[in-house]
C-alpha cells in the first residue's frame, strides 16, 4: 500500500449500518453540500456501486443489504482542510453476515485476513437493538411483581429447552470476539485506531446520553473489553444516524425525503457534540 | 424453470432464499457450494477440522483459503498447560459431588461481567467464549425455561480461560484458568489416591474449591454427607500429595439463594465451617469459608451471602505469583530439543519441591 493510502475497515454484524454509512458518507463529500473536515479532491475509480447505494439513499429507501459474495472496495480522496495531499481512503464493503459467519464458525477468508492485517483504522458498528444475556431471574422477579395481578403460573407450560447455537448468543460477546480475532492477525504493535459507531442513533438520541455511555449501558462487557485492551485499540465512541429518522414510519420518510440538502439529514454525536459531518469519524482515525 | 448447477445438490438453511425453487443463490454465489448457508446432501464431504482444537468445517465448500481460530470451546490439559507455559495463570479448580453447583458458578462469575465489571476487575479477554457461553445458556431467557438450568459436565476434566484485569490497572491482567471438573471425576478423587495422583492438573491449582450444596444442608439427613463430601475431597489431594504447598483452599456453600432465611441451617454451617478450618486450616496457606448464590445478585447486596467478586478477587489476586512458568505435563506436542530440555528441567525441579 502506497503512502497516503489509508485503509479502513467497516466491521459490523448483519443490519449494522455499514453500508449505509457508505452511501451517506459519498453524498456528504461529494455534494459540497456541508463544510467538512475533510474534502473530496478528485474522483477516481470505479465508483458504480457508490453510486447506487447513494441513490437508494438519498430517495430514503433501505440501502440493499451486502451479500456475502458482494465483494466492493470504495476508494476516496480525501484532504484537511487547505492540503494539497491527500489521503486515500479504501472502504472495503463486506456483508455483515461475514462476520456473524466468523464468530460461529471460526474461520474468515484469507483475502479478508490480508486486509485484517493492512488495515490502517476500524469502523465497528453496532445497532442500539443489540441481543442482550437476559437471565431468567429477571422473568421470575417480574413473575414476583406482578404477583397481585394474578398471572398465569410459569410452571403451567413447560416449553422444551431451545439448544444453544452460536446465533443465540449475546452482542457484545460476538463483538469482543471479532476484535480478538482482529488482534490475534495482526502484529503491528500500535494500537489500531478504531471507531465504535453507534448506528441508528436517532433511535437513542431521546434518551440524552453520550454514545461512550450507552456503550458502558448497553454493551458493558464490550466496554470493559476495550478498556483493558488499550494497547491493541485506541477508541473513540460515535453515534451516528445517517439516515437522519426510521424509514419505516411514514411521516418521518417522508419529511427526510423532502430534504433540500441531504447532508443535513445525518446527525453524529461525538464528546458532547453534534454535527452533518461524517467525515469528522475518518478525520479522528488518521489523527 | 430452475437451472442448479450441477452436483449441487442440498438445501439453503437461510430463511427467505429461494434456491430451491429458481436455483439462485441469496448470497450472490453462482456456486452454492460456496455459500456458508448452503448444506450439501454429499455424504462423501468430512465434516471433521483439519486440526484438533479447530472447528469443524460446518458444510461442505469449494475450494477456499481460510483463515482459522481456535474453536473457543473447553480447553483439554494439554491446552491448558500450553497457556500456564506461555502465562503467568492461576489454575482454579472446582470440584464438589453430582448437582453441587460447580459450573453454575463458573459460568456466573464469566456472566457477571456481561453486566459490568465485577467488583474491582473488568473483563480482558477469553479463550473459550464459546465454552462460557454454552454454559450460560440454560441460565437465560433465550434458552425458552422458566426456570435457570445447567448442562452437566460430561467430560472428565476440561479448562475455562478468563483474563482479567484490575479496572484501575488494565494493562496487567491476570489469567485464569478455571477447570471444570464432571462429578464422576470429583468422585475419583475423593475416593482412590491413585485416581487423584493421575490427575497431575491438580498439582498445578492454585486455588482448591471444594463445594458444599447448599440445598442438602437443609435436610438433616442429607447435610453430614454434603460437608462430608467436600471434606473428603480436599483431604485426598492433601493426603496423596497433589496440593501444593502455595495453594489456597476454600469451602464454598452454594445456593445460598434457598439455605439463608432458616436459622438452623445457617447455625449448622457456622459450626461446620469453624470444624473446617480447624481441620485443614494448618496444613495450607490459607483457608476461607465461603457462601454464595450465584444467579441472586440482591443477595449479594443485601449482605445475606458473599459476592462472587470478592470470590473472583481472591482467585486473581492470592497465592504468591510465580515467578516461572510452573510445568503442567510433559509437552508431546514438541520435537524441539529446548522444549525437551524444560521438561526435564521442570519435571527435576517438581520433584525436587515435593
Amino acid at each position: 500500500m502506497s503512502n497516503g493510502t489509508r485503509l479502513h475497515l467497516l466491521v459490523g454484524l448483519a443490519g449494522s449500518g455499514k453500508t449505509t454509512f457508505l452511501a451517506a458518507l459519498w453524498h456528504v463529500v461529494e455534494s459540497g453540500e456541508l463544510a467538512t473536515e475533510l474534502t473530496l479532491t478528485a474522483l477516481h475509480g470505479d465508483r458504480s456501486h457508490v453510486n447506487s447505494i447513494r441513490e437508494s439513499w438519498l430517495a430514503c429507501e433501505k440501502v440493499h443489504r451486502t451479500r456475502l459474495q458482494d465483494k466492493h472496495e470504495i476508494r476516496m480522496k480525501l484532504a484537511r482542510g487547505d492540503s494539497t495531499s491527500p489521503d486515500e481512503f479504501i472502504f472495503p464493503d463486506m456483508s455483515g453476515e461475514a462476520f456473524g459467519l466468523a464468530w460461529k464458525d471460526r474461520r474468515w477468508p484469507r483475502d479478508f485476513d490480508d486486509l485484517v492485517r493492512s488495515a490502517h483504522g476500524l469502523l465497528l458498528f453496532v445497532h442500539p437493538d443489540v441481543v442482550e444475556a437476559t437471565p431468567i431471574e429477571v422473568a421470575e422477579a417480574v413473575h414476583e411483581e406482578l404477583a397481585d395481578l394474578d398471572p398465569p403460573s410459569l410452571d403451567e407450560e413447560t416449553p422444551p429447552d431451545v439448544p444453544w447455537n452460536a446465533e443465540l448468543c449475546p452482542t457484545q460477546v460476538q463483538l469482543v470476539e471479532l476484535l480478538q480475532f482482529i488482534a490475534a492477525r495482526r502484529s503491528s504493535t500500535v494500537p489500531l485506531r478504531t471507531a465504535i459507531v453507534v448506528s441508528a442513533w436517532d433511535l437513542v438520541s431521546r434518551q440524552r446520553v453520550e454514545p461512550d455511555e450507552w456503550l458502558e449501558l448497553r454493551l458493558p462487557l464490550l466496554a470493559q473489553f476495550l478498556r483493558s485492551n488499550s494497547r491493541k485499540y485506541e477508541v473513540g465512541v460515535f453515534g451516528v444516524s445517517a439516515q437522519g429518522g426510521r424509514l419505516d414510519d411514514e411521516s418521518e420518510r417522508t419529511r427526510l425525503a423532502k430534504s433540500i440538502h441531504h447532508s443535513e439529514r445525518v446527525l453524529v454525536r461525538h464528546a458532547g457534540d453534534d454535527s452533518h459531518d461524517l467525515t469528522k469519524l475518518l478525520a479522528w482515525a488518521t489523527e | 424453470m430452475s437451472d442448479k448447477p450441477d452436483g449441487a445438490r442440498g438445501k439453503c438453511t437461510e430463511p427467505g432464499c429461494t434456491f430451491a425453487d429458481d436455483g439462485r443463490c441469496m448470497e450472490g454465489f453462482a456456486n452454492p457450494l460456496e455459500c456458508p448457508h448452503f448444506a450439501a446432501d454429499s455424504e462423501a464431504n468430512p465434516s471433521a477440522g483439519s486440526t484438533p482444537g479447530e472447528a469443524p468445517d460446518p458444510t461442505p465448500r469449494a475450494a477456499v483459503d481460510w483463515v482459522r481460530f481456535p474453536a473457543g470451546e473447553d480447553l483439554t490439559v494439554t491446552d491448558a498447560s500450553a497457556i500456564t507455559r506461555r502465562l503467568l495463570a492461576r489454575v482454579v479448580v472446582v470440584a464438589g459431588e453430582a448437582e453441587s453447583g460447580k459450573t453454575t458458578l463458573l459460568a456466573s462469575v464469566y456472566d457477571r461481567f456481561q453486566q459490568g465489571p465485577c467488583g474491582e476487575y473488568s473483563f480482558h479477554a477469553s479463550q473459550t467464549l464459546p465454552g462460557f457461553e454454552r454454559r450460560c445458556h440454560l441460565a437465560r431467557l433465550a434458552s425458552g425455561r422458566h426456570t435457570p438450568g445447567m448442562e452437566r459436565t460430561k467430560l472428565p476434566v476440561r479448562f475455562l480461560h478468563l483474563s482479567v484485569a484490575r479496572t484501575d490497572i488494565p494493562s496487567f491482567p491476570q489469567e485464569l484458568l478455571l477447570a471444570d471438573l464432571s462429578a464422576e471425576v470429583c468422585e475419583q478423587i475423593r475416593d482412590s489416591t491413585e485416581a487423584c495422583q493421575s490427575h497431575n492438573f491438580l498439582r498445578r491449582a492454585d486455588h482448591l474449591c471444594a463445594l458444599v450444596d447448599g440445598e442438602k444442608l437443609r435436610d438433616p439427613t442429607q447435610r453430614g454427607g454434603a460437608v462430608a463430601a467436600a471434606g473428603s475431597i480436599v483431604r485426598s489431594v492433601m493426603d496423596a500429595g497433589m496440593l501444593s504447598s502455595s495453594a489456597h483452599v476454600h469451602f464454598v456453600t452454594t445456593k445460598w439463594d434457598i439455605v439463608h432465611r432458616d436459622d438452623a441451617t445457617e447455625e449448622f454451617l457456622a459450626e461446620t465451617e469453624r470444624t473446617l478450618k480447624t481441620r485443614f486450616g494448618s496444613r495450607v496457606r490459607q483457608l476461607r469459608c465461603w457462601r454464595v448464590a450465584a444467579p441472586a445478585r440482591k443477595l449479594e447486596e443485601s449482605g445475606a451471602c458473599h459476592a462472587l467478586s470478592d470470590l473472583l478477587s481472591h482467585w486473581a489476586t492470592d497465592t504468591e505469583r510465580p515467578s516461572w512458568p510452573r510445568w503442567c505435563g510433559r509437552n508431546t506436542e514438541s520435537d524441539r530439543e529446548f522444549d525437551k530440555y524444560l521438561d526435564r528441567y521442570f519435571a527435576a525441579v517438581e520433584r525436587g519441591s515435593s
